[in-house]
């Protein structure tokens, strides 16, 4: 970019001070991108080869410190914590994966419908979305996971069929005020059908709002599912999850921390990762 | 005006009777519409002036259908239609098309301007091939170069380019009802002259009616054959947009058109009182404007001024009109046989 | 209304240029504008959208947009101090010079919460410390001024027990609290219907007789400037096309962009227009710096050096200019 010669200094000060804040955006995404992707390749490397093998168990070897062997240490039971952490990542993002899922496809669903529609529909939906806010979550979850074991599938529909009434809220809120745009009008005076209307009109505005949303509903179900393994509700051991290897990890906190901190700063980065990476997206449709 | 072509009893393409829309939320009910009545035939251009708040919009509503009359009727080629634009016979939906006052805000942004245009042939189950053909014909009889706009999304074309667009839409399900909803107000003025041009053109071309509903008397003078004047849901004066405006007979209307600027006109007297007109949410008793009314009596307040003759093809709602004409004896329904006469 | 021309002018604008930086993307929003408005005189900017006007009015109160990097050259000078070099906190102190009156909707601009004389006042209890009493009884003068009736019992009301013109009046009082030098108004009445518009307008026409202040009304509608300022500015894409007296400017104009304007404006007088004349094509692009004239592509009467060389600003008559070759041309002709 050139600028006009006579440009004062303040003004070229600010365009510098403008463009670092880019770079330094630019450089947060890609460190985002880089962590997200190295968690792939091992996760892949992970289910490939027997290379990290996360049940394989060396009792003569337990509570081992980091090494070049074990760059994460090994824990009680004389497990790799570095392949456990991997294994987990696999498990809490399937988990996340399924969630998300659920949440986001079951909330918008009911979300449009209730915003686009409204009259008795909405009011219904409206009281059915209270009354599951109304009961305490991890009760729920509780209740569902003892009932149907914890696996995989179980605990992911669970937390997802809990964000749905967060999801239906944002969606909501966009249909409603879409089905009172033009556009929106000028489709029904051409007859268009509803589910065209809702599928070619409502459904692409709300998909900012609901992409920018699922960022932050994938970390909070990570998180979620981190907490539920905590409390001995997730996924039934020595199945890894990174709740549950901190979980694990929580008696030899003083003697062997890394077992508790790999999984924990794993858990954080990854979230982090994500959030950065929403935000860009966030930025980008609007 | 088509008078001359058409003979005078034709039934009216567009003919509303009687009609009051009310919108209550809550406790609160807002007189919208109180019995507005008028008649258009094909390649006319009937204008619906008034300030916000006096129903112009809320009247367009009722005629597509969008919001449901308390009272009256709409009528499409002397038929009834159903309030609610669901129940209504899917033949004659297509018949009254709108165009909307923000231009790029009546696309849908998620698609190109070309299946913006298509949307209504392909509801109507109208084939591919002959699809992009009639876009073709819609653009360029809007002005548009079909082969540059086309492939555009709305949100990459201007203010006046995206009001054609929107006209070649509305076109696209050959209404007989082209209701222009403040289509020129949000474009600049030079812009707004290509779009009257166009929509000028469409009427005379296509012998569509159209209902031009406007807040701007000057822009509705070089649009249409006729006016009504609205305040407050009331129909205040209607008639030959060059004799109602040349000589208004409702004081409204000449308040009005005293406010209206000009470049190198000086205003005249405003003709009204500073009063703020009465709340829409009571029930109108009397004449609306009487507040703001210069020449009001106790007659005003206490009794409705029925609509009667005031001129050839006029009428007038005021106890005392302007220009001294004379009320007949019976109040007659002026608004659909003057204009028809 | 026209001021002794030796008086020193309250607002001055002088050759400002405004680039928005934006990452890589510069848009030139205005190129060298000039204008003066003396004590009591007001004057109409006009100017379609992408012309800059609001920019302008924008720059001369000190307001930049957010997120976007402002590259301003030239100079606003106010009762003859710099504007431009000042910091916020020194705009602030001395707004009794320099006012604003850019919000449309008085309704959405007071606080509901606030009894309105406490906000009327506000402009000028912000910066100095003024009795109570005092300060309430400028706001009852002012809105005696403005012609609110009973305005002791008034000022102690809040916004939602006026009606609509009312808190117009409301607007307008505040607005000149602090008695003004100048009073920069951008659009205060397109959201109005015109009988109520027409009611503002001519109030701030009373109120800038009755104090002396300078006025500048910016709008898009150049038959609003009729009758109510002493000159009219026309601008377009961030240049000014013609300046002069406002009845000039609206029955003879020069250049041939504001002929056009003229032209494509729906009249209620004379003969009805079936077919309107528009002006042609569309707004050059803001994101270089035009060459020539900025109108040239859509100009009927341009010649060859218009799209290169910048045209010069040719006097009319006195105090009647316009920036045009055709203009050049014809005053050389005359001559």
């Amino acid at each position: 970019m050139t600028l006009a010669p006579e440009v004062d200094r303040g003004v070229l000060a600010a365009v510098r001070a403008t463009r670092r804040r880019r770079r330094i955006d630019t450089v947060a995404t890609a460190a985002s991108a880089g962590w997200l992707i190295l968690l792939a390749v091992l996760t892949l490397v992970s289910i490939a080869t027997p290379l990290l093998d996360p049940y394989y168990q060396d009792f003569l070897g337990a509570k081992l410190e980091p090494s070049l062997a074990h760059p994460f240490g090994t824990d009680g039971n004389g497990r790799d914590v570095f392949a456990r952490t991997v294994a987990g990542a696999q498990n809490s993002l399937v988990v996340a994966v399924i969630t998300l899922g659920v949440g986001a496809v079951g909330g918008t669903l009911i979300g449009v419908a209730a915003g686009y529609f409204r009259g008795a529909l909405d009011n219904v939906i409206g009281f059915l979305i209270d009354a599951v806010l109304a009961i305490p979550a991890l009760l729920l979850i509780i209740t569902i996971v003892s009932f149907r074991g914890p696996s995989i599938t179980s605990i992911g529909t669970t937390i997802g069929l809990l964000m749905i009434p967060a999801f239906a809220r944002v969606t909501r809120s966009i249909a409603l005020t879409v089905r009172e745009r033009d556009y929106v009008k000028a489709a029904v005076l051409i007859d268009t059908p509803t589910p065209r209307i809702l599928v070619r009109a409502v459904l692409p505005a709300v998909a900012p709002a609901l992409v920018s949303y699922a960022f932050t509903a994938m970390t909070a179900a990570i998180v979620a599912e981190g907490s539920l393994s905590f409390l001995g509700y997730g996924l039934a051991a020595p199945a890894p999850s990174w709740g549950g290897i901190i979980a694990e990890g929580r008696s030899d906190l003083a003697t062997a921390p890394w077992i508790t901190l790999a999984p924990a700063l794993a858990l954080a980065a990854t979230v982090m990762a994500i959030t950065t990476i929403g935000e860009r997206a966030k930025e980008r449709y609007s | 005006m088509t008078e001359a072509t058409t003979p005078a009893d034709e039934t009216p393409v567009l003919e509303v009777r009687d009609l009051e829309v009310r919108f209550t939320s809550g406790r609160s009910t807002v007189y919208a519409v109180n019995d507005v009545s008028f008649a258009m035939r094909a390649g006319e251009t009937l204008a619906l002036v008034g300030e916000s708040g006096s129903g112009k919009s809320t009247i367009a509503k009722a005629v597509v259908g969008l919001v449901g009359p308390e009272a009256g009727e709409v009528l499409l080629r002397g038929e009834a239609q159903a309030g609610d634009r669901t129940a209504r016979d899917r033949a004659t939906c297509g018949d009254v098309q709108m165009v909307f006052q923000n231009p790029v805000g009546s696309l849908n942004p998620f698609m190109t301007v070309e299946a913006n245009v298509a949307e209504p042939l392909r509801n109507r189950g109208v084939a591919k091939e002959e699809r992009r053909m009639r876009v073709r014909e819609l653009l360029t009889m809007v002005g548009l170069d079909a082969d540059t706009l086309g492939p555009r999304k709305p949100g990459e074309i201007s203010g006046g380019q995206a009001q054609r667009v929107s006209i070649a839409r509305a076109l696209a399900s050959e209404p007989a009802v082209l209701i222009a909803d403040e289509a020129v107000s949000a474009l600049d003025v030079s812009v707004q002259a290509t779009v009257l041009n166009v929509l000028r053109r469409v009427v005379d071309e296509q012998d569509v009616a159209m209902l031009f509903i406007s807040h701007d008397l000057a822009v509705v003078r070089n649009v249409s054959d006729t006016v009504a004047v609205l305040h407050m849901g009331q129909l205040c004066e209607i008639g030959p947009t060059e004799d109602v405006l040349a000589a208004p007979a409702h004081h409204y209307t000449a308040a009005l058109r005293a406010a209206v600027p000009e470049p190198g006109v000086p205003l005249g007297d405003p003709g009204m009182t500073d009063a703020d007109p009465p709340s829409p949410r009571i029930r109108p008793a009397g004449c609306s404007f009487r507040d703001r009314c210069l020449a009001a009596t106790d007659l005003c307040g206490a009794e409705r001024p029925p609509l009667t003759i005031a001129g050839p093809g006029r009428g007038v709602a005021c106890h005392h009109p302007l220009g001294g004409a004379a009320r007949t004896a019976e109040p007659v329904d002026v608004a659909i046989e003057g204009v028809l006469a | 209304m026209t001021a002794t021309a030796t008086e020193a002018p309250v607002l001055e604008v002088e050759d400002l240029e405004v680039d928005f930086i934006s990452g890589d993307k510069v848009t030139y929003v205005l190129e060298g504008v000039s204008l003066e408005v003396r004590r009591g005189e007001a004057i109409g900017i006009v100017g379609e959208s992408g012309s800059g006007k609001s920019v302008l009015a924008r720059t001369i109160l000190g307001i930049r947009p957010r997120g976007t990097v402002v590259d301003i050259r030239g100079a606003v000078r106010v009762s003859g101090k710099d504007q431009l070099a000042a910091s916020d906190g020194e705009i602030r102190s001395r707004a009794g010079s320099l006012a604003s009156m850019i919000y449309q909707d008085p309704m959405r601009s007071l606080n509901p919460t606030v009894r309105v004389w406490k906000q009327i006042v506000e402009a000028v209890t912000n910066r100095r410390r003024v009795p109570a009493k005092d300060a309430q009884a400028h706001a009852v003068d002012l809105l005696r001024q403005v012609g609110v009736p009973d305005p002791e019992a008034r000022a102690m009301a809040y916004p939602g027990e006026f009606s609509g013109g009312m808190l117009q009046r409301v607007g307008i009082a505040a607005a000149i609290a602090a008695h003004p030098d100048v009073l920069l108004a951008d659009e205060p009445t397109t959201a109005l219907d015109v009988t109520v518009q027409r009611r503002v307008l001519d109030l701030l026409e009373q109120v800038r007789a009755e104090s002396g202040m300078g006025l500048v009304l910016v709008t898009h509608d150049l038959g609003l400037l009729a009758d109510r300022t002493d000159r009219t500015v026309v601008m377009y894409a961030g240049r000014v096309m013609e300046t002069g007296p406002t009845s000039i400017v609206a029955s003879t104009p020069a250049h041939p962009y504001t002929k056009g304007l003229l032209a494509a404006i729906p009249r209620l007088t004379g003969p009805v227009q079936r077919e309107l004349p528009a002006i042609g094509g569309s707004l050059p692009p803001l994101s270089a710096p035009r060459a020539g004239c900025p109108f040239a592509a859509r100009c009927p009467v341009a010649q060859d050096r218009c799209a290169t060389q910048r045209p010069p600003a040719v006097a009319v008559a006195d105090g009647h200019t316009a920036h045009c070759w055709a203009v050049a041309d014809e005053q050389e002709a005359t001559k």
